[in-house]
């Protein structure tokens, strides 16, 4: 009987108003003033009860996939463009164009991140690095880790990278710094916090090319679980100077390894 | 009334249009309208989201090919058994051209200390953990032998090693204490482990002691035959004026903090 009043329900709505909706808000294409481009709501109740998914029909491996080997259509089946299935073996959600499958979601490149740091200043030796949300995709600043997606501006959250899925990391430092001439410590370096705890400190022998600049290039290797935030700084070794500069000509990158 | 003969016929619901086909269990109809799938604020929301688990999700095959939306960042995810991940992110687990080994057997680090303190590697750890999906410890690259961790395809590798200290020195202490990770690498069975590169991870250390966890990391590029061993020598040094002896260390068991990850950039 459900299933009956159900169908109904989906009927009457998609004679009123060509939309169907799985959502208990009231009027879910109010906010756009009748010019609502959506099809389909599926909302959730409230997250304190509980959040459902939408579940993708899926299949074992690449070769359960429909219309693909013998059964692959020689002439596109427009009806079937779009069609998702997920496949299990692979992880991959994939697409069906009307003829070929390929992957839906992933961007097998699309997995660094490049920041550019604020000047920075310090007079005790260390620094938490300032990194700009900024991106400048023909200046190789990008986001697709979405590290700093809706991430403020100020801090504590402008020194903070937040990480999205767990897995290892390779972060790449390369901090210019600048001080007074000859007092620079022959080691310089930065440490990575993941949470505030701080979890590696690498020191580098630098290079001293012009009596007052600096320049370290380090990478960490790190592994960090969705929803920790990765914060950096930069040190000097004891018995050098602990006032300097870091300059904005200074990059952060963050490749997902795995 | 059509839906819901459509659905008895066919099983399938078929939502803004009457194009119906048996490989579909829901169709929505061509156009400029699109579908808004659910979403959640944040991803602690996402079903089996337990902060316990080490990938902050519990395993759930039946979930397997969720999809939700997380205003949080802006992109969907997707569920692959054992976490939620950004649907165009791959999910590491199937990443196929990359090991991340944990440590299977860990290492004592004995340590004097008359003043300036000095801790050796009574050997070096072994990196044959089981797989862990979960914990993201996954051998696509074959490297795991009996005893060995040997490269089985010749390439251009990015080698990612971290390892965790534990114990340590007791009471009063000031000064430094460095803790370096040396990668070395046996190119042939015949020839001897040589240095790839040795890391300085550092704790400066006043008045407080150095009992505690510390972490050492760093990635490196390196051309690697066929049939290379890889190995990581831990070593701890210190200057450190002491109020305790100096005591010996261990090594972290724990996947988060010591690992070996070998990614295949490029195969010769």
């Amino acid at each position: 009987m459900k299933k009956y009043i159900f169908c109904l329900y989906l009927f009457i709505l998609n004679s009123y108003n060509a939309q169907v909706n799985f959502t208990n808000i009231p009027n879910p294409d109010s906010n756009a003033n009748g010019n609502d481009q959506v099809m389909m709501y599926m909302t959730n109740t409230s997250e304190a009860s509980g959040i459902k998914g939408f579940g993708l029909p899926a299949v074992n491996a690449d070769v359960d996939l429909p219309y693909t080997g013998i059964n692959a259509p020689s002439i596109r089946i427009e009806a079937l463009r779009g069609m998702l299935l997920f496949v299990k073996s692979t992880g991959q959600a994939m697409v069906f164009d009307g003829l070929v499958w390929s992957k839906a979601f992933e961007v097998e490149s699309d997995n660094i991140s490049r920041f550019q740091i604020n000047a920075v200043s310090t007079t005790s030796g260390s620094v938490l690095l300032p990194i700009n949300s900024l991106i400048d995709k023909p200046n190789f600043l990008a986001d697709p880790l979405r590290l700093k997606t809706n991430v403020s501006t100020v801090a504590p959250n402008l020194n903070r990278l937040y990480v999205r899925q767990t897995g290892l990391y390779r972060i790449n430092l390369n901090l210019n710094f600048t001080g007074p001439a000859g007092s620079f410590s022959n080691r310089l370096g930065a440490g990575l916090y993941i949470n505030d705890a701080q979890r590696f400190q690498l020191l580098e022998n630098t290079v001293n090319y012009d009596g007052t600049n600096r320049k370290i290039n380090l990478d960490f290797s790190v592994y960090a679980v969705q929803g920790q935030y990765i914060t950096l700084e930069a040190i000097s070794e004891i018995g050098g100077t602990t006032s300097y500069n870091v300059t904005n000509n200074s990059f952060v990158t963050v490749e997902k390894v795995l | 009334m059509i839906l819901f003969f459509q659905y008895s016929a066919y099983s399938q619901v078929v939502i803004g249009s009457d194009i119906s086909s048996v490989k579909n269990i829901v169709k929505i109809q061509d156009g400029t309208r699109g579908v808004i799938l659910p979403f959640a604020n944040i991803y602690t929301s996402f079903p089996k989201y337990n902060a316990a688990a080490t990938d902050v999700f519990d395993d759930y095959p039946n979930l397997v090919g969720g999809l939700i939306y997380n205003k949080n960042d802006d992109q969907y995810y997707k569920y692959d058994g054992f976490s939620w991940n950004p649907s165009r992110q791959i999910q590491g687990v199937f990443q196929p051209k990359i090991s991340r080994l944990g440590i299977s057997a860990g290492v004592a680090i004995p340590c004097i200390s008359f003043g300036i303190g000095f801790c050796f590697a009574g050997g070096t750890p072994g990196y044959l953990a089981a797989d862990n999906k979960s914990q993201v410890l996954v051998d696509n690259l074959a490297l795991k032998n009996a005893s060995t961790v040997t490269i089985k395809v010749a390439g251009i590798y990015d080698i990612g090693v971290a390892l965790g200290f534990t114990g340590g020195s007791l009471g009063f202490q000031a000064g430094i204490t460095e803790f370096k990770l040396t990668l070395q690498v046996k190119y042939t069975s015949a020839s001897d482990w040589e240095t790839v590169v040795s890391k300085t991870n550092y704790s400066i250390v006043f008045v407080i002691d150095t009992q505690g966890n510390k972490t050492s990391s760093f990635a490196q590029t390196i051309s690697l035959p066929i049939g290379a061993e890889l190995r990581v020598v831990p070593e701890i040094s210190s200057n450190a004026v002491s109020g305790g002896a100096l005591a010996a260390y261990g090594t972290d068991t724990n996947s988060v903090n010591s690992y070996i990850a070998a990614r295949l950039i490029k195969p010769y």
